[in-house]
């Protein structure tokens, strides 16, 4: 396997912090080629919500860098990944949420993390509304969105098109370091050569539709991290062109 | 940070921290002269924070709309104090627990708690809703609510300094952050009123009773059954009004609310299911009066849409049903919702006097109603003609005393006094009862009083104003042929008793002999005149016309002396 990684971020129009965290590490190993990369929005407005996203990202950066070469070889490695990312997700939530008591301030982060193997299989962990995608001949969102507009959704009482500008769209049903009880979401499945994932923030997609999003980012043509990259870069300015107020991060890896 | 011990003002000695929010905190403090505790709030004033000045400003304008409010379930403000660093205000230091410590340590609480809790929070919203401008408190949820050791609760932290003002629509917020707020307490443009409350109300009740906090998984308000199958129908149904997502959809005033608390039972499936045949028969009529009431009210407020809807409905059903203990329930239930409007005391006292007859039983829920309603109904512009017909609903029909043997005429005569003695007094002098109040009234006094007057021997002087009354009331009546048979009879009755017993007494105060005959005459002439269509008429009319021989000779007899 061999991965193109590309990603970009953007402090977006309107707020003076960019309170999203991404991380992106590739490595070789014993087990081949594994890619690893974490999309955190930390929110909290004026009260130091990069802090969180900052904090979750790098928990899981160290966790792949020390703890995840001494799981490779067992046996139950999907377990023992989906088993370690929830102590690291209960032990942030916590950390954040201690940190916020003292300062008497609340302060919270979404938190989506993505693990692929040589042998072709992903794992996602996921809290929030941050979401990943697969796209190849054509786009598949893997994660689902812990939000109060997408449980109306799901539940019938709201169209995809009244969520979209219901009042409540940036309300989430959890995140780290706000939630008393914290359920993240954990998945997990096969990629071939030529999938594309991207990783990206809620900003980076409420004012753009999914076709542009396949359009720029199209796995077929897609040759080098370069173009990729200018891809990410030109959504995000579309973005903006369209009046998206909040931070916007997106990161793309391509399996070749 | 103020120090403990610190005495600010002269007079509050500070004794230690019992709460800190971001920017303010909440101390202990003794009062040094009245030696008793208040809570005092700090705001520390930090003119370079723009965010602190909006704190600080919002902290002074809500103390100010505090100190104006009194009642049980708020802590009272007593006092402002600002200096160039801080602001302390001082109010009443609120003992016991708060209701998410209750549900932590405990878990859910029983429905009965729970409903009177709800009572008490809905009359303190109530009272808040019903300032001008109505006050919304936005913010109820059980971390803010009270359970004193005396078993009441207090409702906290109107926000003095909630800091969430300056949050941005665009921002990610977490559910649990947030707390029970509202649909639309979302997006910042603040399209709240009473009916946010009600909605967080309903949240708050739903997490007492099931102990299951709605911003933690599964996010979602399941009735409340599906938690505890023991739980009442009714109150689910409650809640699940109130958390309607669209406000349209809730109870639309904390009364409306009240209203449905006190008789949850009756909206339990059991209940229901007894009342579905009578609602059946009863819908086309309900469907019709909505439509008309819709018609006729839609100019007014949202809030009080609902009441007069529900009031008129009630009103329209109770006079379209026919049964009598239906009639008076829903006469009694629209009561409860409008206890000012005397339209629909007044229909209880029509099917009360239906029969002739108003009973003991009748008479203990007339006063039940009218004792707890007084107060307000006596502010109605028609108080005093329904006084005047429940005056004339004692007097002609109250059934307390009476027994084949002996008649009850001085006891209805008593119970009736008052009743006419406010119409008298909170009626116009125009109204064309005022007069025959005022004659009943009298005639009830007199009679009331006479035994005892005759025995303090303080009796004379009395007669001749009750038989300038008498007759009267014998001309008005005269003059309404449509009055009641036994409204009739009761005055015929009164006038040819009162001859009989009085003769002497009305000509020793000065009454001549051609004005008592033509009383009588009067009244003979009437009695003669009625037609009983009841036994209960007839065998008055029966009994009258045998005492009038008895009374044209007690005439005579007093004037032949």
């Amino acid at each position: 396997m061999h991965s193109f990684t590309a990603y970009h971020t953007d402090v977006g129009i309107h707020k003076k912090i960019n309170e999203d965290s991404l991380s992106i590490q590739v490595a070789d190993t014993a087990i081949g080629e594994v890619v690893f990369a974490v999309v955190c929005d930390g929110m909290g407005g004026l009260q130091r919500g990069e802090l969180a996203s900052a904090n979750v990202t790098r928990a899981f950066a160290e966790w792949f860098e020390t703890d995840f070469p001494t799981m490779i070889l067992d046996p139950n490695l999907q377990d023992k990944i989906f088993e370690k990312w929830a102590e690291i997700i209960s032990t942030q939530n916590r950390v954040i949420a201690d940190y916020g008591a003292l300062y008497k301030i609340v302060l919270g982060t979404t938190a989506s993390v993505l693990l692929m193997l040589e042998s072709g299989k992903f794992f996602i962990g996921h809290v929030g509304d941050s979401r990943v995608y697969c796209i190849n001949q054509s786009v598949h969102q893997l994660t689902d969105d812990q939000t109060v507009v997408n449980k109306e959704v799901k539940n019938g009482r709201l169209t995809i098109e009244q969520a979209e500008s219901d009042p409540r769209r940036n309300v989430l049903l959890q995140c780290v370091g706000a939630s008393p009880t914290l359920v993240p979401d954990f998945m997990f499945g096969d990629f071939s050569v030529g999938d594309m994932f991207l990783l990206c923030s809620d900003g980076f997609r409420h004012e753009i539709s999914l076709d542009e999003i396949t359009s720029h980012l199209n796995p077929a043509i897609t040759r080098d991290e370069e173009s990729m990259r200018n891809a990410l870069v030109d959504l995000i300015e579309l973005n903006k062109q369209r009046g998206e107020r909040d931070n916007i991060t997106a990161l793309a890896i391509l399996v070749s | 940070m103020t120090a403990i011990n610190k005495v600010i003002d002269d007079k509050y000695e500070i004794l230690k921290m019992i709460g800190q929010g971001g920017m303010s905190k909440v101390y202990l403090a003794m009062d040094r002269r009245l030696n008793k505790q208040w809570a005092i709030k700090e705001v520390t004033k930090n003119d370079r924070d723009r965010n602190n000045v909006h704190v600080v400003q919002s902290a002074m304008a809500e103390a100010n709309m505090l100190k104006r409010l009194d009642h049980p379930s708020l802590p009272r403000i007593v006092d402002i104090i600002e200096d160039p660093q801080r602001i302390y205000v001082v109010m009443d230091y609120v003992e016991g627990e708060s209701l998410d410590k209750v549900l932590s340590m405990y878990g859910a609480q029983t429905q009965e708690q729970v409903i009177n809790w709800a009572k008490q929070l809905c009359g303190v919203l109530n009272y808040l809703h019903s300032c001008t401008p109505p006050i919304i408190y936005r913010d109820m949820k059980p971390a803010n609510v009270v359970l004193q050791p005396n078993g009441n609760i207090k409702l906290l932290d109107f926000g003095i300094a909630r800091e969430y003002k300056d949050q941005k629509i665009e921002d990610t917020v977490s559910l649990g952050t947030k707390g029970y707020a509202a649909p639309e307490q979302f997006g910042g443009k603040g399209q709240t009123d009473v009916r946010t409350d009600i909605y967080c109300l309903g949240v708050t009740l739903y997490h007492l009773v099931t102990g299951h906090n709605p911003c933690e998984p599964p996010y979602e308000l399941y009735p409340i059954r599906q938690w505890n199958p023991n739980l009442s129908g009714g109150l689910e149904r409650i809640i699940q009004k109130c958390t309607q997502l669209n406000p349209e959809d809730r109870y639309q005033s904390s009364a409306e609310l009240l209203y449905a608390l006190e008789r949850y039972e009756t909206f339990d499936d059991a209940y229901r299911q007894r009342q579905k045949k009578i609602v059946f028969l009863q819908s086309f009529l309900t469907v019709a009066a909505i439509l008309f009431i819709g018609a006729g009210f839609l100019s007014l407020g949202l809030r009080a849409r609902t009441n007069n809807s529900d009031y008129e409905n009630l009103i329209q059903l109770a006079q379209k049903t026919t049964s009598e203990t239906d009639t008076e329930r829903l006469y009694i239930s629209a009561i409860e919702i409008k206890p000012s409007e005397a339209e629909a005391y007044r229909g209880l006292v029509n099917i009360y006097k239906a029969d002739a007859v108003f009973s003991i039983r009748e008479e203990e829920a007339l006063t039940k109603v009218l004792r707890t309603n007084l107060s307000e109904l006596r502010d109605s512009s028609d108080y005093a003609d329904l006084a005047f017909q429940i005056g004339k609903l004692y007097w002609y029909y109250y059934d307390y005393g009476k027994s084949d043997a002996t008649d009850n005429q001085i006891t209805r005569m008593k119970s009736s006094i008052q009743w006419f003695e406010d119409a008298v007094l909170f009626g116009s002098e125009n109204s064309e009862y005022h007069q025959m109040a005022t004659i009943y009234r009298d005639i009830g006094m007199f009679n009331r009083d006479i035994v005892i007057n005759v025995q303090e021997a303080s009796d004379s002087g009395k007669y001749a104003p009750y038989f300038n009354n008498m007759v009267q009331l014998l001309e008005m009546i005269n003059n309404s042929p449509d009055e009641n048979e036994i409204v009739l009879l009761e005055v015929y009755k009164l006038s040819i008793y009162s001859i009989e017993n009085y003769a002497r007494k009305f000509k020793a105060d000065g009454i001549t002999r051609d004005s008592i005959q033509e009383a009588f005459d009067n009244a003979e002439r009437g009695l003669s005149s009625v037609s009983a269509t009841t036994d209960k008429a007839d065998e008055l009319k029966a009994t009258l016309d045998g005492r009038l021989e008895i009374a044209q000779s007690a005439i005579d007899n007093a004037y032949s002396e």
